[in-house]
Order: structure tokens, then C-alpha cells, then sequence
């Protein structure tokens, strides 16, 4: 038993407090809020205070105090966009980035519910709801110590920069890992039945409102729904591969196969159901910056050094 | 219920602002991380698991469910004077997202008298009615690409452009809605797509 609990001491420590860059964090949080200010500019929420009064009957009270919402109220809405607008350009370019963070989370945790708040309290997959987290996650950590502008960022690895960016990776996990259980716990593991992805693949492309324009759109899913063995391979990969995902954040092995896998994964959905997966480019949360930078750096100076040996030879 | 989320979304800021605060200083506050960790990862958890939402814990309940045989979807079309019906194009709702206005029709439309559904219908006309108007004059208001144009996070789901791409912008006005339920069986229809049953649900005339 002490040996047990010795070992998940040691594993949430190296899990939680291992040496990190700073420069994984920050970009973190440049990723996440310039997500967020993508999805911002392409909707209109605050206009939506302004629906009829008929639209908001349904809407329980509590939850409307819960995000504070008060319909009828666009302008005031529009003008906490703006600051929304500001706040998370702010927390790109690294200017005071922790109240930046901090107020675009608020901000965001308001205005997001805004898009279905009339009928339903949980304003998921719209594109707001991990960047809340996050957001949220990142003011309360170091994440302006790299990529900020009028500084230069410290060296050293440090566990301060390891919880956090864990947290952050762990908040999109979870999305991977609840879209999987939540599948076996609805409905089964006769999800997986091939006949019922074959029905839903079918179902999606017998609905000509929710088409998309390119004919590559609208003929992969029938195509997969003929095949019984690609039915039983996209059962199979929408739970296990989900229920997978959630090593990521501790695994780079698991880094490695499935980031790729989920990347490949939205394709495949985007081209058989026509579902935009709107976090797809939250994914980049996964990749080692750091490593990265030093690699093409190293590039750089390897090209340097062989463009002055080449400049010796003719002196 | 509502109150309840609110302070558990409240309890994961404290914390945090407690773990913000005591790791400040030069090392130190690891406790406090250690609890904000604990207490985020719990509340995450058990949303997700018991799907039960506490946004922005959410449950991510994606296609999680069974196809019945015979499904049945909403359809909305716009009349002009004489009657005739026109499909609508998608961004004509905005800033409404389509898909969240059917799933609000689906859930409250028909609990709501005859008055009150006729003044959403008068409103959404004139919704749809405005922009067709400044379609036809070349000079649509596009709520959702107003700042990034093309380069704009798409819906979730996609949907066809009717005015742009296909029949075009309706020269006539619109004067009327009406909404469809359509059922079909999803074998039947794959094999002959003409198998769809389509019922008048509400009808809608300008006065």
C-alpha cells in the first residue's frame, strides 16, 4: 500500500512538476487566445440579446444569472465584445498576459452561452468552451515569462511552467475522452455496432440542408457506409481511439501516434458527416516548441556554418 | 441547479487565484497548486463521466447516440405573395446560427400559443426579408464573415449556400414561412430518395 501510494506520489509529480520550457507555456496561450479571437470574429453574439422576448421563456432564471446574462441588452454586449476583442489581442502579443488571460476568460464565459443560451445552458463545441478553461487555466500560471513583447524569456526549465501547460493539454484531452464514454454511456458498446455507424453516415448524407458544396463532401460517407468493415473501423475509432487521447498530455509516444490520429480523424468527420470540429487548431497545444525552435535553430546555424566554410574556401 | 454550477465554475477561479497568489513568491505554494490541480481534474471528471454539465466542464456528447429508423427534421421555406416557396439560405437567418434557431423551434416553438408563435414568425420574416434585400442589391449583411470574411471559423455543421450558389437570390419578397416536419425511414430513403413524408406544421402570412 505505501508502495502504491509512493508510486502515484512520484507520477503526479513527474506528471505535474517536471522541468518545462516557458516558451511551451506562452505559446500555449498565444494558441489558445488567438483561437478564441478567431472564433469571436466569426460569430455575432452579442446581437442575440436582442431575440425576442418569446425566445428567452424557455431559459431557466438561474442560468441566466449564472453566466449574467440580462437579455435585451446588445449594446452592452457589444461593448464587452470589443473589450473581449482587446483583452485577447493583448494576451497574444504577451502585454500584461495574465490579466489578459484572466479577463478574456470572464469575458468569453459570458458572452459564449449567449449562441444557445435560449435553449440550452451548455454552449459546447461552438469553439468557446476549452478556451474558457484554458484561458482561465493560464492566467493563474506564469504564461507571460516567453513570447512577450519587451522581454526576453529565461532559459532554465522550471516545474512552474509544467502544471499549467499540463492542465491545458488535460482540458483538451478530456474532450477526446468524454466524446468516447459518453458513447458508452448513453448508448453502450452497441455504439460501435457497424449498422448503427452505417445508419449515421447514411442519415447525414440524406439531409440536403446540412450539405456542403464540394461533391467530395457528400460522397465519402455513403461510400463508408457501404463497406461493413469501414463502418466497424469508424466504430471502433470514434470510442477507443478517443478513450486513448487522454494519455497524450503524459505520453510523448502517445503525443506522436495520436495528435496526427485526431488531426486525420476531423478530416475523415469533415469529409462523411460534414462536422466542422472548430478545436482542431487547439491541437497545436500538443507540439514541443521548444524543441522545435532549437532544431531549426541548430538548422539555421549547421546552414551558416556551411555557407562560412564555403566563403573560406575562396579567401 | 443553475446556482449550484455557477459556484463550482466560481470554486475552480478561487482556487486558481489561490494557487496564482501563493506561487507567486520564490518557490512555495505547491499545496496550493496541488489543490486547484485536484479539485479541477475532480470537477472535470465528473461532468464528463457523469455527463453532467457544469460549462465550461462540459460532457461532449458527440453523435453519442442510436439512429431510430425513422427520423423526422424540421424544414423551413419562405413564401412570396402567390404562395410559392423558397428554400432559404442559411446566412439569411443571421445572426441567429441556424442550427441553434431549429433546435430552439424543436424545443420551445410549439409550447408557445398561437399569438406568441405568429410575432416569432413576423420577426424571423423580417429577418429573413431584410437580408434578402440586401443580397439582391449586392450588398448582404454577413454577420458572421463581417470581420474575416472567407478566412472565418465555419459552423459546425455545413450547410448549402442557396443564394450564391444555386437557384439565387429571390427577386420577389417574402411574405410568409412555413415549417415542415419531414419524415423518412433511412434505408428507405438511401434506396429511393423520394420516400420522405412532409406534414404542414405552421404557416405564417404576413397581414
Amino acid at each position: 500500500m505505501i508502495f502504491l501510494i509512493e508510486w502515484l506520489r512520484r507520477a503526479w509529480y513527474r506528471a505535474f512538476f517536471s522541468p518545462e520550457p516557458a516558451l511551451n507555456l506562452a505559446c500555449a496561450r498565444v494558441i489558445f487566445a488567438a483561437h478564441a479571437l478567431w472564433v469571436l470574429l466569426s460569430r455575432d453574439l452579442p446581437a442575440l440579446s436582442a431575440l425576442p422576448t418569446e425566445f428567452w421563456l424557455g431559459a431557466d432564471r438561474t442560468e441566466l444569472w449564472r453566466y449574467f446574462i440580462f437579455p435585451g441588452h446588445p449594446v452592452l454586449e457589444y461593448a464587452l465584445q470589443t473589450i473581449t476583442i482587446v483583452t485577447l489581442l493583448l494576451a497574444i502579443l504577451g502585454i500584461v498576459p495574465r490579466f489578459a488571460c484572466f479577463a478574456s476568460a470572464l469575458l468569453l464565459y459570458h458572452l459564449a452561452p449567449l449562441e444557445t443560451i435560449y435553449w440550452t445552458p451548455n454552449p459546447y463545441q461552438r469553439g468557446f468552451t476549452v478556451s474558457v478553461l484554458t484561458l482561465f487555466t493560464l492566467s493563474f500560471s506564469r504564461c507571460g515569462d516567453a513570447l512577450r513583447l519587451g522581454g526576453s524569456r529565461p532559459r532554465v526549465c522550471s516545474p512552474i511552467y509544467c502544471w499549467p501547460l499540463r492542465l491545458v493539454q488535460l482540458h483538451l484531452a478530456e474532450v477526446y475522452l468524454f466524446s468516447g464514454t459518453s458513447k458508452l454511456t448513453r448508448v453502450g458498446v452497441q455504439w460501435m455496432d457497424p449498422e448503427n455507424l452505417r445508419t449515421w453516415f447514411l442519415l447525414f448524407a440524406e439531409q440536403d440542408q446540412v450539405h456542403r458544396l464540394s461533391p467530395l463532401f457528400n460522397t465519402v460517407g455513403p461510400w463508408i457506409a457501404e463497406h461493413w468493415l469501414l463502418c466497424f473501423a469508424a466504430g471502433l475509432f470514434g470510442v477507443v481511439a478517443n478513450l486513448c487521447f487522454i494519455a497524450v498530455p503524459f505520453s510523448r509516444y502517445a503525443r506522436r501516434v495520436l495528435v496526427p490520429d485526431a488531426f486525420f480523424f476531423h478530416i475523415m468527420v469533415l469529409l462523411s458527416l460534414n462536422i466542422f470540429w472548430i478545436n482542431t487548431p487547439q491541437l497545436l497545444v500538443y507540439v514541443n516548441w521548444q524543441w522545435l525552435v532549437t532544431r531549426l535553430k541548430g538548422s539555421a546555424w549547421e546552414a551558416a556554418g556551411g555557407l562560412n566554410v564555403w566563403a573560406g574556401r575562396h579567401h | 441547479m443553475g446556482t449550484l454550477k455557477g459556484l463550482l465554475v466560481l470554486g475552480f477561479v478561487v482556487l486558481g487565484l489561490v494557487a496564482a497568489y501563493s506561487t507567486n513568491g520564490k518557490g512555495g505554494g505547491r499545496r496550493n497548486v496541488n489543490i486547484f490541480l485536484v479539485y479541477t481534474l475532480a470537477l472535470g471528471l465528473g461532468a464528463g463521466l457523469s455527463q453532467r454539465e457544469v460549462w465550461p466542464f462540459s460532457t461532449w456528447p458527440l453523435v453519442a447516440g442510436t439512429v431510430l429508423q425513422g427520423v423526422t427534421h424540421k424544414r423551413v421555406v419562405a413564401l412570396d405573395a402567390d404562395g410559392r416557396e423558397y428554400p432559404i439560405d442559411y446566412r439569411a437567418w443571421e445572426p441567429l446560427p441556424v442550427d441553434e434557431l431549429m433546435a430552439w423551434v424543436g424545443r420551445y416553438f410549439f409550447d408557445l400559443d398561437r399569438a406568441a408563435q405568429d410575432r416569432v414568425a413576423a420577426y424571423l420574416l423580417g429577418v429573413i426579408e431584410h437580408n434578402r434585400e440586401q443580397w439582391s442589391t449586392d450588398r448582404p449583411d454577413l454577420h458572421f464573415e463581417r470581420y474575416l470574411g472567407t478566412l472565418g471559423a465555419p459552423l459546425f455543421l455545413g450547410h448549402p449556400e442557396h443564394w450564391t450558389q444555386r437557384s439565387g437570390v429571390p427577386a420577389r419578397s417574402f411574405q410568409g414561412l412555413r415549417l415542415y416536419m419531414e419524415t423518412w425511414n433511412v434505408e428507405e430513403r438511401w434506396r429511393d430518395p423520394s420516400k420522405v413524408t412532409r406534414q404542414l406544421a405552421y404557416e405564417y402570412r404576413e397581414p
